[in-house]
């Protein structure tokens, strides 16, 4: 790196307050320049370009040339397979914040100990989900949960849960509360991962001293480590919630967005119009004004449904 | 547990960040990318001397079936082989992106020389873009013979667009119009039953005694391939469901009304063997190997699968049953041939991508590809005498023998109509799947979901009847006895 | 000049300050017996846990166990075999397979290069550019800020093509460099929220000690900063190693002219062919892949996330 020759003189003992202040600003612009080039060129960019493709009937190939204006969002926002796929997306990121997020902060915390042995380990299985390719896992489900022949149909059946098999995947009705579960347990590593290291920052100083305040587990929680892990708490939220609602092999391997479009969510919904290789012809202007109508209603969402969170962004910001 | 053996115990940090440091050193080139020996540059050195091919060629091909990569590049070593000086570069892709990247990489200006298109409708899209090329240089009466008489007419070959050739099949004109109705003989004769169904009303019977006696684990039927089921009720391709004797939408005639019900009512009655409602593709063949399910409606191809899964399972293999008022309509033969391979028409070495053409398109490449896979291939003289000797094969051919009709294709008569029924077959709205889907599972009534569709498929005819107002005769065939094959 | 400020000494006056957030800074004057009473007897409770943590690990893991015991199965066992991990007829066919079909051994190399270079792009600019908006007087931050989160729910699977033309256009479109930043930069939004959560966590006083000491705004970064960030570097590194090692799409894409370059992602597309999948292939495929992602995550998970805990510790 050539700024590593830079280095700033300022000397101790006579700072110029003003100067020093001037110097630390340029730096920070300094350190913004790579990710301002390169989010603005590969992220940015694509995602204007693709505002623009909304406005077109474009099957994806040469340059977009039949304006449209909002008759793609018109088509959307009129589409009832449009919203059926949209609350499911939502039913997705409900499971993750809800179940997901707690559930992970509550092993984390455990596998956290360093008295626990074999944390390492625990940690490990927990996460190896994560990365098991989904089409294996997608045909491993189907096997587990068959209604035929499968293993959780025969334990439930045999400790007299129910009395005929569930049809989990197969039951318009139920499907989708199975594979939310399905994509809890996949996708529950990655935010016991960003728990952990979010614990990590919580110095072990303050339980000891709050130990000897005679602070009990749930003090604890609530006065040390709540508070401290709030920052990063916040883009694990965000994070996990952006996660789920791009949901989209699980579903592809698992189910398609099938029985009858139960399962299907924004991301399948795109996929069929833009991508689906038995589609003879894509329509690209139209998923891109989809992925543009999802974006902007997840965003009002976000900042309706989470005051707490936009005031600590607020704060964050300010 | 194979990954406590992965320990870190035995790595520094610094060792790992030097190993990074080394491999990123060695494919160095890899990261930027070296221009030095592009293979689709290098095709431009072409010449032939005293009528010898030279120079290279880029195929962009799929891997498919399973063990496909190997095959192909022993096929090419060969043409290889007969010519010398010659190089053929393979370009594998997954099947889901092969059209994507043929796309991409015409966009880049690097476009195979020989690619394998997909089918029909992908070839209309390219050829309209005017990257593929024609073959009619091919065209002598050696070629001719290769493929069934008559078979490469332009109005009904599937393989010409605009009156010329431009593009060459692989497998069997037939293979993908053959339907077969698939039972396990020895499940029928435990309850009793030693043939399999010739009626629908036989189906259901046998059906709903099988999934009885089947107590939970064996079950009688299962609603896949539903199409293949209706396509005898009725006069015309389900997509985009055009009844082709009037020219009106004719989804929700009672004929596919009650081959609907049949199913709907098998599935309120807990017959059909459950979970099917999310199987994939695979799944059918996989509990029929498994001795789960005795019958279904199946695709050719499930024959093999199902034999590399069960060797000695004992496998019937029929022809559709059909409404007890007997048969309305045939298996609709669209086109003679499925299109595959295409020549691009920005192929540097033309003369050569079409020797490679020849080569795809030749009886010795169809024998090897029949005989590595079992597929019957576009050449019959390539498999005819062999595909008897083999049980399955020979059944394969006795249900394609009499199931199969030439309906018309409004698209290849290019009459005018080829934008609308493009438009329409491509539009995933108006796919009839979703409407006996929903009365399948849902035990809903399937005649007001089909009208449903008929009225938004009437309504793109009238649309498009502002530009072309013969379009209701151009899709109107009235002499047609769909019983018989339409000849243009 | 002495600006060497170890990571130690920066955990310490971290915790200090973040014992005034929590508000019940107490004096730390530990009498020491009873606190190793109190530990010893809390390491015997927590043996309890195992009695829970290896039976819910083992079903919570057993389908991935199914998937690498399937690699040794016959396609007929495991597709007809249920749901038995151990395989009747043991075979290694699946893995010749992986390597001839897969070309496990050819895109190994490809995939680590790839993997390195995106996490390498993804730490060098989210840290610099989080350890620069963490500092919440500097202008324009809550303008960069803000177009980060927003961007992250805007979708980003269908504009590959933008992309792809942007990266012809700089002449990259035949590279793996091409591919990991076009892989990279896209995923910079979370690494660079952590890099922010984390760095407005420690207390101002703590870079004001090191400028005091003369250390200047880079070399506070690089010594003090950098160091006491390994928690969040850890998790950022895994999370995107195994991203771009999975990748599929974009180093398919941009490796269209130059198919010797794809990763094992696009490798383990050739089992799935128009109507049938090599499943067993497949498996065997995964298995082999996922061995490089479990020694990167426990290597991560005892010298960086570890680590940290133990500098505080002390």
């Amino acid at each position: 790196m050539t700024t590593a020759a830079i280095t700033a003189p300022s000397k101790p003992g006579a700072p110029s307050k003003t100067r020093a202040r001037r110097q630390a600003v340029l730096w920070g612009w300094l350190f913004l320049v790579p990710l301002v080039v390169l989010f603005t060129a590969f992220s940015l960019w694509p995602i204007v370009a693709s505002w623009a493709y909304a406005f077109f009937d474009w099957d994806g190939v040469g340059p977009p040339e039949v304006f449209v204006g909002l008759d793609n969002f018109r088509e959307a926002l009129n589409s009832s397979s449009f919203w059926n796929a949209f609350w499911n997306s939502f039913l997705f990121s409900l499971g993750a914040l809800f179940i997901e997020l707690p559930a992970a902060l509550c092993l984390a915390m455990l596998l956290n100990n360093v008295l626990l042995r074999g944390r390492n380990i625990y940690r490990l299985a927990i996460f190896l989900p994560v990365v098991s390719t989904t089409a294996v896992i997608g045909l491993v489900i189907a096997v587990l949960l068959a209604p035929v022949g499968g293993v959780v149909n025969e334990v439930l059946l045999g400790i007299g849960l129910v009395d005929r098999p569930v049809n989990f995947l197969g039951d318009p009705n139920v499907a989708l509360p199975t594979l939310v579960v399905v994509d809890i347990w996949k996708g529950f590593g990655i935010t016991l991962i960003y728990w952990l290291a979010a614990l990590q920052t919580v110095p072990k100083d303050l339980y000891e001293a709050a130990k000897l305040d005679g602070a009990g587990a749930r003090q604890q929680l609530a006065n040390i480590t709540i508070p401290v892990i709030m920052p990063i708490a916040v883009v694990v939220l965000l994070l996990t919630f952006q996660r789920s609602l791009n949901t989209f092999d699980l579903v592809q391997a698992v189910t398609g967005g099938g029985p009858i479009f139960s399962t299907d969510v924004l991301p399948t919904y795109i996929y069929r119009y833009a991508f689906d290789a038995s589609i003879a012809a894509p329509r690209y202007g139209f998923a891109c004004a989809v992925g543009v109508i999802f974006g902007v209603f997840t965003l009002i969402i976000t900042l309706l449904q989470g005051p707490l969170l936009a005031g600590r962004l607020k704060r964050t910001a300010a | 547990m194979t990954t406590t053996r992965g320990s870190s115990r035995g790595f520094s940090r610094r060792s790992v960040l030097l190993g990074a440091g080394a491999v990123m050193a060695t494919a160095g080139c890899n990261l930027v990318g070296g221009g030095d020996d592009d293979p689709t540059d290098a095709g431009s050195a072409s010449g032939g001397e005293g009528g010898g091919l030279s120079g290279e060629i880029t195929v962009a091909l799929v891997p498919d079936p399973p063990g496909a990569s190997e095959f192909y590049r022993a096929q090419f070593d060969l043409f290889q082989e007969a010519n010398p000086g010659v190089t053929v570069n393979i370009i594998e892709n997954p099947s889901d992106q092969q059209l994507n990247a043929l796309e991409l990489m015409f966009q880049q200006g690097e476009g195979p020389d020989v690619m394998r298109v997909q089918g029909a409708a992908a070839l209309t899209r390219f050829y309209d873009r005017g990257w593929v090329a024609p073959l009619d240089d091919l065209v002598n009466d050696d070629f001719t013979a290769r493929f069934p008489e008559g078979s490469l007419e332009p109005t009904s070959s599937g393989l010409h667009r605009e009156g010329k050739l431009v593009s060459i099949p692989l497998v069997w004109g037939d293979w993908g119009y053959t339907h077969l109705w698939l039972y396990n003989t020895d499940i029928l004769a435990e309850n009793g039953y030693d043939a399999p169904p010739e009626t629908w009303s036989e189906m259901v019977e046998m059906a709903t005694t099988i999934t009885e006696n089947g107590g939970g684990s064996v079950f009688g039927v299962a609603p896949v391939s539903v199409p293949y089921f209706i396509e005898v009720a009725q006069p015309f391709a389900q997509k985009p469901g055009i009844n082709l004797t009037t020219g009106e939408p004719d989804l929700a005639n009672p004929n596919v009304v009650a081959s609907v019900e049949v199913w709907r009512q098998l599935q309120a009655d807990g017959v059909n063997m459950p979970g099917w409602e999310s199987w994939d593709g695979g799944r059918p063949f996989t509990e029929f190997a498994a001795g789960r399910l005795a019958m279904y409606p199946s695709a050719t191809w499930h024959v093999a699968e199902i034999r590399k899964l069960a060797p000695d399972i004992g496998l019937g293999i029929a022809s559709m049953p059909l409404p007890d008022s007997g048969r309305v309509a045939y298996a609709a033969r669209s086109a003679a041939h499925q299109p595959i391979w295409s020549m691009s028409a920005e192929s540097a070495n033309p003369e050569l991508a079409l020797a490679a053409m020849d080569f795809l398109g030749s009886v010795d490449f169809y024998k090897a590809y029949y005989e590595e896979f079992g597929s019957f291939t576009a050449s019959q003289v390539a498999w005819e005498d062999q595909a008897q000797e083999n049980e399955d094969q020979a059944g394969i051919l006795a249900v394609a023998a009499t199931d199969i009709r030439t309906a018309p294709n409004p698209e290849l008569l290019a009459q005018g109509a080829e934008a609308f029924w493009a438009d329409a077959g491509g539009n995933a709205d108006l796919d009839v799947k979703n409407a006996y889907l929903e009365s399948i599972v849902s035990n809903v009534d399937y005649e007001p979901l089909a009208a449903a569709i008929d009225t938004q498929v009437e309504a793109l005819i009238v649309q498009y009847e502002a530009e072309n107002a013969d379009l209701r005769s151009q899709l109107t065939f009235a002499d047609w006895d769909p019983l018989e094959d339409y000849t243009a | 000049m002495s600006a060497l400020i170890t990571p130690g000494a920066g955990a310490q006056a971290g915790a200090d300050a973040a014992a005034q957030v929590a508000g019940d800074a107490g004096p730390p004057t530990q009498p020491r017996p009873r606190a190793r009473n109190r530990v010893s007897g809390q390491a015997r409770r927590m043996r309890w846990w195992h009695l829970f943590l290896i039976p819910f690990c083992f079903i919570w893991i057993y389908p991935f166990l199914w998937m690498v015991t399937a690699a040794f199965k016959t396609p007929q066992e495991m597709l007809l075999g249920g749901i038995g991990l151990w395989p009747n007829e043991w075979t290694l066919d699946n893995f010749v397979r992986a390597w001839t079909t897969g070309r496990f051994g050819d895109y190994t190399l490809n995939t680590l290069t790839f993997a390195i270079a995106v996490v390498v792009i993804q730490v060098l600019v989210a840290s610099l550019a989080g350890y620069a908006l963490s500092e919440k007087t500097l202008p324009g931050r809550k303008i960069v800020m803000g177009v980060l989160v927003v961007a992250m729910f805007i979708p980003h699977g269908y504009t590959i093509i933008p992309v792809f033309q942007l990266v012809n256009a700089i002449g990259l479109q035949d590279g793996l460099l091409g591919a990991a930043i076009a892989q990279a930069a896209p995923g910079l939004v979370v690494p660079v929220l952590l890099y922010v959560g984390f760095f407005s966590g420690i207390p101002n006083e703590l870079s004001e000690a090191a400028r005091v000491d003369g250390a200047g705004y880079l070399r506070t970064f690089r010594s003090v900063m950098l160091p006491l960030a390994k928690p969040v570097t850890g998790t950022v590194v895994l999370m995107n190693f195994i991203g771009a090692w999975n990748s599929f799409f974009i180093p398919l894409v941009f490796t269209l002219g130059r198919p010797e370059l794809r990763t094992l992602g696009v490798g383990m597309y050739n089992f799935f062919g128009t109507d049938t999948t090599d499943w067993t292939g497949l498996a065997a495929g995964a298995s082999i892949a996922i061995i490089p992602i479990v020694i990167v995550f426990l290597f991560l998970q005892r010298s960086f996330v570890e680590g940290i805990a133990g500098a505080v510790k002390s």
